[in-house]
């Protein structure tokens, strides 16, 4: 039976090819994502355990602040505990860190990078002991005055800055200008995982940095013969007792380094990961189909090895071995696509340089997935063959009888019905976790009940066009509603991919035109000032300052956030000016909105959670808060002054103080962001100019009115659409795979009827444009399933989350009907090789054969 | 050269006046050197207009390929072979297209119908593949005499084999073809169902002057004939008028020997 099975493969090799092609593509991109994965976390690995090669111990402060969105913030601690460490018994040598912000201006004025979306763009110190300098000079040397720095040498060959060129970086406080005195590599590498550093004096980076006279850190090389943990030790019996720092190995910190940059690059993995599996789940349908169909074209074959005495076992592992077969020899050939994929996105995301990590759990996870999808989406199509009675042998070509089970009506309705109830259920009780059950119900219920809807819709969808193309037109649209199972069959694989760009192109309409509502209706101001990044990287102060001195300007309104502890629980603390409740139509629902001295106004969830109400005190203390009388002690108690309610403008944090007080915790704050209010009666085109004049020396600083705020909010949305998209390509270009390859099959099978339809006068072109039609109809229907349940799932989680922000559902119809058309030219596409060997085939052999 | 020309209809052309097709040293072989088969060697044949011509001989005798040629389904490799006035090896693959379906008729021994059409569609294909709609009254009579009218919105799965045989004799009528080939149009029919089609064919011949080739091995359905060819080892060995089943029989016995 084996060799029956091979042998079967074999004579049906081209009728395989796509199948394989299917499982490939899937493979590829779960293998890509694992050897990527597995790359990046080497990379990292290997850098920072080269960072911290020579670094023993690290004396860092015991205060952390762990954050939303990357990593835990530290407190920092007195420069002055250098010479207690470097006291300590066997040190060699130890330096403080300096880290923050910094940004490197080229020669066009534009600064480098984007911290929003890239690598970071970092400023440091330089540090004399090698040991403990992970960065080595590849040309000039280390920063010996205030206005001289070393930049890494990725940043120079994007700049194309030399030694001794005047650069200006941006940093917290503004623009500076310095000499770059040397140009450094990062071990082996030209810059950190892409990021941009610039490196000042100690003194100088902790003014523009950090604050004077303080580190982030010591770092600590040992001398030989002492354990790191000896070192620690000792370091810790050096420090005094109320020093406020932790001393940790280097091996710890490395570790800790390394998991740190491990989870943060998780969302990565997790994002391309989730592009896999639908990619994956896409391909499982071609195959499945891909088998049924050729299980189907073969029944005279199985039926005569059931008459000549195989048994149903044997005719379901011929199939079997079959599937196991095309799952193999696909995976192999995916995985290896993969590595290319791997290579081609650790380019893109500038990884540091090295071989790819290809570990054999790698291989095993993707070829196994292909396998098993593979030979799951056979496992029905092999049932059926062995269900194939011996008699069959004898009788012509198999009917589809599917379409006529009315338990599958029953279930798929039920489904769909329990679906669209979950959807409706979720959206109108805020509850998306339940809209996406109910749209995969929904899903599944179309399953179910598409072969039902594939002779009626794919009727009503040829309808047009068996009017236009005449009766190459018509038989097109008869043979799509031909065989219900496999069309429908067919077009769900497309389903899945429109579906999914549906819901994502109607999310993305219906955050920009609530966003567009929210400013319209609820936003006062004229201007929104800040520096492109989502608020990742701050404006200086003193833009704000600036502002405030136009004489048209009315009312400005920074935001700014750090780091802080309520009641000794971490957390972020916003602070801004008493006209943000008024700016952004924020209600104050208790209590004032006077952000005063010694006040704080709590969001409504924050009242609730921690039972507050106006009167109320809370310890806040800000880390490293300056008003602080000595490390460890608390600034005097906040009182609670009100309690607003997050409005359609979102919440501005859990907790919001005054200006000053903030100003007089955090000495070096910067704004988010800064609302600009003009007088009334000034225009915004009158005023644009004059806040442009004061802003453009900071140059990352960004004014935007109101509508071009919008544009910039929708261009920032844009990219992520354009990345979902493209990547939900290959599960359309996957579904293209099946359409053309079910066609393909289809048109084998037909051989004999196209033969005549040549015979009696039908014309090449005629023939071609009759299967490229077709194909064109089976993805019409797939398109249009998908639109229903892209609608709906998108209709569902903005109902849901109207409260969230998403006050406005917007169906971006124009996109649909170019998406609508995209579903045509992908049935056209598919079909063009089925359609040419059609055009092709000998009329008088077709005619003849069997 | 365009194959479009409306056709002179069949049933005014005086028959015997000019052959309907015609063959001039048509040779058909397969293969080269020793494994070089004839199927056809140099047959010329002159197809009479308004009559109902079968081709008989034994399997392998070349009765198919000489009518495939004819038909423009298959090429010559020497000689040449007419329908009308037309040189089939001068077209192109298009123009045999165009003309196979403006002026060629097909009855098939199965395989006849596209399923996916209904016995009015399959019957107007030639025609609406062109882009002409049915002449109605001819349709009608066309209908009428085949005894399809109550089963016109049918499938071919919905049909006897005898109707679907008669469906494909009403779609080779309905373009009124200058010619039309059978290829052993009863070879799937018991002999009831069978002698319909024949005697119906016979009538379309004489009440409607068409011009039928049928190829056959059946002495009964050539005795339906108005005349009878006879071809062995590839070429015309024989010829009969007014065959009747026993002559044709008589005729044939004489190949074994």
């Amino acid at each position: 039976m084996l060799k029956v099975a091979l042998r079967g493969l074999m004579a049906h090799k081209s009728r395989m090819l796509t199948t394989f092609l299917a499982v490939a593509l899937g493979v590829a991109f779960i293998g890509g994502v694992l050897v990527l994965t597995d790359t990046m976390n080497r990379a990292f690995d290997d850098l920072f355990s080269n960072v911290y090669r020579n670094t023993d111990a690290v004396v860092r402060s015991d205060q952390k602040v762990e954050s939303d969105f990357g990593p835990e913030i530290r407190g920092l601690i007195p420069q002055d505990l250098l010479a207690d460490v470097e006291s300590a018994r066997g040190v060699a040598g130890a330096d403080g860190n300096v880290d923050g912000y910094a940004r490197v201006i080229d020669r066009n004025g534009d600064p480098v990078g984007d911290p929003a979306m890239g690598a970071p763009t970092l400023g440091g110190n330089w540090t004399d002991i090698d040991a403990l300098n992970p960065f080595d000079l590849s040309a000039g040397k280390a920063p010996r005055t205030a206005d001289q720095i070393v930049i890494d040498r990725g940043t120079a060959k994007k700049t194309d800055f030399g030694v001794g060129d005047k650069v200006q970086v941006q940093t917290r406080d503004g623009v500076g200008t310095y000499e770059v005195s040397g140009i450094a590599r990062f071990g082996s590498a030209d810059s950190p995982g892409g990021a941009s550093y610039v490196l000042w004096t100690t003194e100088e980076a902790q003014t523009l940095l950090g604050e004077p006279g303080k580190f982030s850190a010591i770092a600590v090389s040992g001398e030989s013969g002492v354990s790191q943990k000896e070192l620690a030790a000792s370091i810790r019996d050096a420090l005094p007792a109320d020093s406020g720092t932790q001393v940790v190995t280097g091996a710890e910190i490395t570790k800790e380094t390394q998991d740190s940059i491990k989870s943060s690059l998780s969302f990565l993995t997790i994002f391309f990961g989730i592009f896999a599996v639908i990619a994956v789940v896409v391909g499982s349908f071609v195959i499945y189909n891909s088998f049924s169909i050729i299980v189907a074209q073969r029944t005279r074959e199985m039926a005569l090895l059931r008459a000549v005495g195989a048994r149903r076992r044997q005719v379901r592992r011929a199939v079997l071995v079959e599937a196991v077969v095309v799952g193999l020899v696909g995976s192999a050939v995916g995985f290896v696509v993969g590595l290319g994929i791997a290579f081609l996105l650790g380019k893109l995301l500038q990884l540091p340089e090295g071989a790819l990590a290809i570990l054999p759990t790698s291989i095993a996870v993707a070829v196994a997935t292909g396998l098993i999808v593979t030979v799951f989406s056979a496992l029905v199509p092999a049932w059926r063959a062995s269900r194939v009675p011996p008699l069959a042998a004898m009788r012509e070509v198999a009917v589809d009888v599917t379409g006529r089970s009315r338990v599958r009506l029953i279930v798929g309705t039920v489904l769909l019905a329990l679906g669209v109830a979950g959807v409706i259920a979720g959206a109108f009780g805020s509850q998306p976790a339940r809209v996406g059950l109910g749209v995969a119900l929904t899903f599944l219920g179309i399953l179910f009940v598409a072969p039902k809807l594939a002779r009626p819709v794919a009727g009503a969808l040829g309808a047009p066009i068996a009017r236009i193309r005449g009766v190459a037109g018509q038989l097109a649209r008869d043979n799509a509603s031909r065989n219900p199972r496999r069309t429908s069959a067919t077009a769900a694989a497309l389903t899945i991919g429109v579906g999914l760009v549906t819901f994502i192109l109607v999310i993305n309409t219906s955050i920009r035109a609530s966003f567009d509502k929210t400013l319209d209706d609820n936003f006062a101001g004229d201007f929104v000032v800040d520096s492109g990044t989502f608020g990742v990287v701050g404006l200086p102060t003193a833009v704000a300052d600036q502002i405030r001195e136009i004489p048209e300007v009315g009312l400005v309104v920074p935001i700014r956030f750090a780091p802080a502890f309520v009641d000794n629980d971490g957390t972020t603390v916003t602070s801004s000016d008493d006209g943000v409740f008024r700016l952004l139509d924020i209600d104050i629902v208790r209590g004032t909105g006077d952000l005063g001295p010694g006040q704080v106004v709590v969001s409504e969830g924050t009242a609730k959670r921690l039972h507050l109400t106006p009167g109320d005190q809370v310890n806040l203390k800000f880390l490293d808060d300056a008003r602080a009388p000595a490390p460890g002690e608390s600034p005097p108690p906040a009182t609670v002054a009100g309690v607003y309610k997050a409005g359609p403008t979102g919440d501005i944090g859990d907790f919001v103080v005054g200006l000053d007080d903030f100003d007089a915790a955090v000495p070096n704050a910067t704004d988010a962001q800064v609302f600009v209010q003009l007088r009334p009666g000034v225009t915004v085109a009158e005023a644009e100019p004059k806040l442009d004049k004061v802003v453009a020396p900071f140059a990352t600083a960004n004014v935007q009115s109101v509508d071009e705020y919008k544009k910039t909010i929708g261009n920032q949305l844009n990219v992520f659409l354009v990345l979902i998209v493209g990547l939900l390509g290959l599960a359309i270009v996957i579904a293209m795979l099946g359409i053309g390859n079910t066609i393909a099959l289809s048109v084998l099978e037909r051989t004999r009827e196209l033969g005549l339809l040549r015979a009696v006068g039908m014309r090449r072109r005629q023939l071609r444009a009759a299967v490229r039609w077709e194909s064109a109809i089976i993805s019409l229907f797939g398109t249009v399933l998908g639109l229903a349940v892209g609608l709906l799932g998108g209709w569902g989680i903005v109902r849901a989350l109207r409260d969230d922000g998403f006050q406005v559902f917007q169906v971006p119809y124009v996109t649909l009907v170019l998406v609508s058309l995209l579903g045509i030219v992908v049935g056209l596409v598919a079909a063009l090789l089925p359609a040419w060997r059609a055009g092709r085939m000998n009329v008088l052999d077709a005619i003849n054969t069997e | 050269m365009e194959a479009t020309a409306a056709p002179p209809p069949p049933h005014d052309a005086p028959a015997d006046v000019w052959p309907a097709a015609r063959a001039v040293d048509a040779t058909k072989t397969y293969g080269t050197g020793h494994t070089t088969v004839v199927a056809l060697d140099k047959v010329t044949v002159d197809l009479p207009a308004g009559r109902f011509t079968a081709i008989m001989g034994p399997s392998g005798s070349g009765k198919s390929t000489l009518m495939h040629c004819m038909a423009g389904l298959d090429s010559l490799t020497s000689g040449q072979v007419f329908i009308g006035d037309h040189d089939l090896g001068t077209l192109s693959e298009d123009q045999l297209t165009l003309l196979r379906r403006d002026r060629v008729g097909f009855v098939f021994q199965a395989y006849n119908l596209v399923p996916t059409l209904t016995a009015e569609e399959n019957i107007t294909l030639p025609l609406t593949l062109a882009g002409r709609t049915a002449d109605r009254e001819w349709f009608d009579t066309v209908v009428a005499t085949t005894g399809l009218a109550d089963r016109l919105s049918h499938r071919p799965s919905e049909l006897s084999g005898g109707q679907q045989q008669r469906v494909a004799v009403a779609r080779a009528l309905a373009s009124r073809p200058q010619i039309i080939f059978a290829d052993e149009p009863t070879g799937n029919l018991d002999s009831r169902a069978g002698a319909e089609i024949l005697d119906f064919m016979s009538r379309a011949v004489s009440d409607m002057g068409q011009t039928i080739v049928m190829v056959t091995h059946d002495p009964v359905a050539a005795g339906y004939a108005d005349a009878a060819l006879f071809l062995a080892d590839g070429r015309i060995v024989d010829e009969m008028q007014e065959p009747t089943a026993e002559r044709v029989l008589d005729r044939l016995k004489r190949f074994g020997d």
